[in-house]
């Protein structure tokens, strides 16, 4: 057989470099009324961004005295240690979670109707407008030991005492991967909505079951949605301050109450800087090593 | 072998209110390169998907090899599928494309990697085996599809649209081979296709396909110059329709009107009598054009209206006074000299060259 | 609208989302941060300080309008000087930050007493006047320091179940340590007022030799029983925790037991046995913009019996003047902590010890409740 469509790899090269070089050519001249249409924005982000973060890090080094004394104490303190791993420990388990049950959500909606698909949107987005606050007491309202969910355990006779669901770590997780979901159903429902249901036709046609079909072929191609999903889950799970604080039972403090702590009572600016310093190096070198591997862009819908 | 035919008996799928596919039965004999043809929305891959399992019948049965099959699984039946766009996984190399479904079926080394060899070199890509899928051409892509469809040596092949990303050159040259493919391999070929050249040309049997229901199916040289109806007539090459009123018989030649002009009609139908109207189906290659008449039969006289020249054969249009336009050609050598607008000609016809069609527009 | 009105707005909105609306004074500093406003964005609220008016800076809820009716109004009657509240809360970080930011928009803080001189000290405080402020009105001594006067009383006291322990109520810190006894879930505070002195307590020292707070002895106890303590960290939290029998025993503000034995329909009862009774401090931060004179009249202001009295009944916080002590109705004597008969069964915090200790005491009680 023949073809004459035989893709050339290096003119496939040089059409791609193409945009770039002209790109890189551009002067700085000739963009210069996208620089002033910009600049309020930039000045802005300067003022109030940027400079607050350069406090914020000075501060880190500067208080109480000038020196790295505070990120000594990421190593000398078993507190800080602590909070650390709570943190990641809690963030992980809410990560695959929020991912797993994120991906059967957005699976269902894939294969509703559209009308369905728009109710089951509708449902994953409401939430987003109800305060983490309410979220968090209608959780302690319903998973407490006298709360209607342990009422109904005990009495259908499934568990004899009322199980702790919250005022602990799994209520924090609970919580937690409540408020995420809809973070993970997000960009997981753009990736399935990108993979061409015949793909799941043809392995079928080609002899394989539906369990086979979708292992095989719709679940490595949904992949790029659930890193996505886990990424952007993660990282909003390191900032959580509320819920840890109203569902934990005040045992379970995490990073970002941690450094609350350190500011507003006990007045250890420099310390609690230290801390949110490290959380911003973290999920910057995460996005780092992830974006090594995947096109971060295309993952979180930038594009 | 008879007892591997695929039977459709009465098949039929409804959407709410719509019937995608009209009760059809069809019998599709092993080893036939059978298509289906069809302008898109007739019902013509949802009849393939029925056979192939994707789409449950609302009614009406399924036997392969007079077993039935209607409720089998996709997985259980056994036949190969390329679809249209080829729908190649795009995260496996070619090689595991075609491996999938040995994997599937649980096929073991060394005898998997002899299939795919084999499988890749059918269809000329073994050298392509550890590319993935969007790195290659349309035609490419199209190839590896049928590999994968063909590695499990499946009893029947269902084709949707294969070609139809294709460009035409290309296309010309896959015909060729999918037909040399069938040839060798003896499997049976379903191939839906809305394109009539490509059915005409490559199937064993076609089955003309319109708003869900089948209107003829018969080899193409039955449908080409015994079309049944105007629809089919029309859709597979081009017809001039002619409309008259049978008049009577002359010996077992049937005449009739139409627009003044007694013409003569060969036909088997005694049932038709005076009176009745009739449409018939006249294509352009069988309408001879004179300067003036000579002899008796049917002739009608007109004016030159257009033509155009193709190189191959003039394409021209005449305008008569009995039947209104006429489309008909001519051998491209013939000298432009003939051609003048407005110039008077003649046109004749053998009585057994049109067809009676029913009328179903 | 400047974006720190904003930002102002969308914690006020946040507060008004808890339940009962009372906020206790570090229920704010939560929803604060929850809606991402530090306090040093919030200092200059739109109660733009001014010669001819003296801003108060309180936790809000409640306080907003009792602080406004019982001593703004009156205030602003008398004197003809303006009166305004900011709710973002002083804590001692953002008095520090106002003061040294030179920016100072407040006159007076409803802060801790030993703030008054750990905050004094720094020279982040006004000196009180006496000639306007009368020493002879407080109950104690100590209540009239050099940077801060106690104008009202906080207790942190138990309450326990009497459906569960009524035949044999537990009498103090000793029968909370004890799950044996008296076996269920309990609640302490997780700003750690009140429980040092209860851990002192159980541990065997009696009620006036808890100072100085040994916090390895605190923290050895505390370890014995956290895994069956729930920390609360806002007012609401305990009076939850009793409403829906969650806990057999907590801790909670004084404040708020006469609500808790009204929510519960009297199941749970308050004790006053070994509870920590510590006076809430009126600062003033240095360079305040009402002016000296204006601010010391205010605080003379507060320490007139009927308005401690009125504070009490809508706060709940027990009034320091001993005329106001008598003036409270007898009905609501018992919930009262300045009363003679409750105030004799309290520790009385040891400002000083505060003052010098209570930022590593807590760093290490939270490290200890938290691992």
């Amino acid at each position: 057989m023949t073809d004459s469509v035989q893709p050339s790899p290096t003119g496939a090269a040089v059409a791609a470099l193409r945009p770039v070089r002209s790109g890189a050519g551009r002067t700085w001249r000739s963009q210069g009324p996208y620089w002033a249409i910009l600049s309020p924005l930039l000045i802005i982000l300067a003022m109030f961004y940027f400079a607050p973060i350069l406090e914020v890090l000075w501060l880190s080094f500067s208080d109480p005295e000038l020196g790295f004394g505070n990120y000594e104490r990421i190593v000398t303190s078993d507190a800080v240690l602590r909070v650390f791993g709570t943190t990641a420990r809690i963030c992980a388990a809410t990560t695959v979670l929020a991912v797993l049950i994120g991906y059967l959500i957005a699976y269902a909606m894939m294969h509703v109707g559209p009308r369905h698909r728009t109710w089951m949107l509708a449902f994953v987005l409401i939430p987003f407008w109800i305060s983490v606050l309410v979220r968090a007491f209608a959780w302690l309202v319903l998973l407490r030991t006298d709360g209607p969910l342990n009422d109904l355990l005990v009495s259908l006779g499934i568990v004899s005492e009322p199980l702790h669901l919250v005022r602990n770590e799994l209520g924090v997780v609970i919580g937690m991967t409540h408020y995420m979901i809809p973070y993970a159903v997000l960009p997981i429902l753009a990736n399935l909505q990108g993979i061409d249901s015949r793909l799941v036709l043809a392995a079928r046609g080609l002899g394989a079951s539906a369990r086979k079909s979708f292992y095989r072929v719709y679940l490595p191609l949904s992949v790029p949605g659930i890193v996505g999903a886990g990424i952007l889950v993660f990282i909003f799970s390191l900032g959580f301050f509320v819920t840890p604080a109203i569902l934990g039972g005040g045992k379970t403090v995490m990073v970002a109450e941690f450094v609350s702590i350190q500011i507003m009572q006990i007045a250890k600016w420099g310390m609690g800087a230290m801390i949110a310093a490290v959380l911003l190096a973290t999920v910057v070198l995460m996005l780092v090593v992830v974006g090594r591997f995947i096109n971060l862009k295309e993952m979180l819908g930038a594009r | 072998m008879a007892d591997r035919d695929l039977r459709l008996e009465a098949i039929s799928k409804v959407y709410g209110n719509l019937a995608a596919v009209t009760p059809t039965s069809l019998t599709i004999p092993k080893g036939e390169f059978f298509a289906l043809l069809g302008p898109s929305g007739s019902g013509k891959t949802t009849l393939l998907m029925m056979i192939a399992g994707f789409v449950a019948p609302t009614d009406g049965a399924l036997y392969l090899g007079g077993k039935p099959i209607t409720d089998d699984p996709p997985e259980a039946r056994n036949f190969g599928m390329v679809f249209q766009g080829y729908a190649l996984f795009p995260h496996m190399t070619v090689r595991e494309n075609v491996r999938f479904p040995l994997w599937v079926r649980k096929i073991a080394e060394p005898e998997a990697s002899k299939r795919i060899r084999n499988a890749l070199e059918l269809v000329k890509l073994e050298h392509l085996a550890d590319r993935l899928p969007r790195t290659l051409s349309g035609g490419q892509q199209q190839r590896v599809a049928l590999a994968r469809a063909l590695v499990y040596q499946p009893e029947i092949l269902l084709l949707d649209e294969p070609l139809g990303a294709l460009d035409r050159k290309l296309r010309g040259e896959v015909q060729g081979e999918l037909k040399a493919l069938h040839a060798k391999l003896g499997t049976t070929f379903i191939y839906v296709t809305h394109d009539q050249d490509e059915a005409l040309s490559m199937s064993d049997r076609v089955a003309v396909m319109r708003n869900g229901e089948v209107l003829q199916n018969g080899t193409p040289r039955e449908l080409y110059e015994r079309p049944e109806t105007k629809f089919v007539a029309d859709f597979l090459g081009e017809s001039n329709f002619i409309t008259g009123e049978v008049s009577g018989w002359e010996g077992g030649t049937l005449v009739y009107r139409a627009g003044g002009e007694l013409l003569r009609q060969a036909t088997a139908d005694r049932s038709l009598s005076p009176g009745q109207r009739i449409t018939l189906a006249v294509r352009p290659e069988r309408i001879v054009a004179s300067p003036q008449r000579n002899g008796e039969g049917n002739w009608l006289s007109g004016r030159i209206e257009a033509w155009s020249y193709l190189g191959k054969y003039i394409g021209l249009k005449v305008r008569t006074d009995a039947v209104g336009s006429v489309n008909l050609t001519m051998p491209g050598w013939t000298s432009d000299e003939a051609l003048v607008p407005d110039k008077p000609i003649w046109l004749n016809w053998d009585p057994g060259a049109p067809v009676i069609v029913r009328d179903d527009r | 609208m400047s974006v720190k009105a904003y930002l102002k707005d969308v914690a006020e909105m946040a507060a008004g989302e808890f339940k009962s609306g009372r906020l206790s004074r570090r229920d704010f500093m939560t929803i604060c941060a929850a809606a991402g406003v530090s306090p040093l964005l919030l200092r200059g609220s739109p109660a733009s300080a001014a010669a001819n008016e003296v801003v108060m800076w309180n936790w809000g809820g409640d306080a907003v309008a009792c602080h406004s009716d019982v001593f703004g109004k009156p205030f602003t009657e008398e004197t003809g000087v303006g009166f305004a509240i900011d709710s973002s809360g002083p804590s001692e970080g953002s008095i520090k930050a106002m003061v040294e930011s030179g920016n100072v928009t407040a006159d007076v803080c409803d802060g801790d007493l030993f703030q008054a001189e750990s905050l004094g000290s720094q020279g982040f405080l006004e000196p009180i006047d006496y000639s306007v402020v009368k020493k002879e009105l407080f109950r104690n001594p100590d209540d009239a320091k050099e940077f801060g006067v106690a104008m009202v009383y906080y207790g942190y006291c138990l309450m326990y179940d009497s459906e569960k322990f009524g035949a044999n109520p537990p009498t103090g810190w000793a029968d909370f340590w004890d799950l044996e006894k008296f076996p269920g879930k309990r609640t302490l505070y997780k700003w750690g007022n009140g429980v040092f002195e209860a851990a002192m307590q159980a541990d065997g020292v009696p009620m006036d030799q808890v100072y100085p707070i040994d916090m390895d002895r605190v923290l050895k106890k505390v370890r014995e029983i956290k895994s069956e303590t729930v920390f609360w960290g806002s007012g609401a939290e305990p009076q939850q925790l009793f409403q829906n029998a969650e806990v057999a025993m907590g801790m909670i503000y004084s404040n708020r037991a006469l609500l808790a034995e009204r929510d519960t329909k009297g199941r749970f009862k308050l004790i006053w046995n070994g509870g920590l009774s510590q006076a809430g401090g009126y600062i003033v931060p240095k360079g305040n913009p009402a002016g000296r004179e204006n601010v010391m009249k205010f605080l003379a202001s507060c320490q007139v019996p009927e308005k401690q009295v009125n504070l009490f009944k809508c706060l709940g916080q027990a009034p320091s003047n001993p005329a106001a002590v008598d003036m409270v109705p007898p009905e609501l004597k018992r919930y009262n902590s300045t009363d003679p008969e409750n105030y004799a069964l309290q520790v009385h915090a040891d400002n000083h010890w505060y003052a010098q200790n209570y930022e590593a005491a807590l760093e290490a009680y939270l490290n200890e409740i938290a691992s």
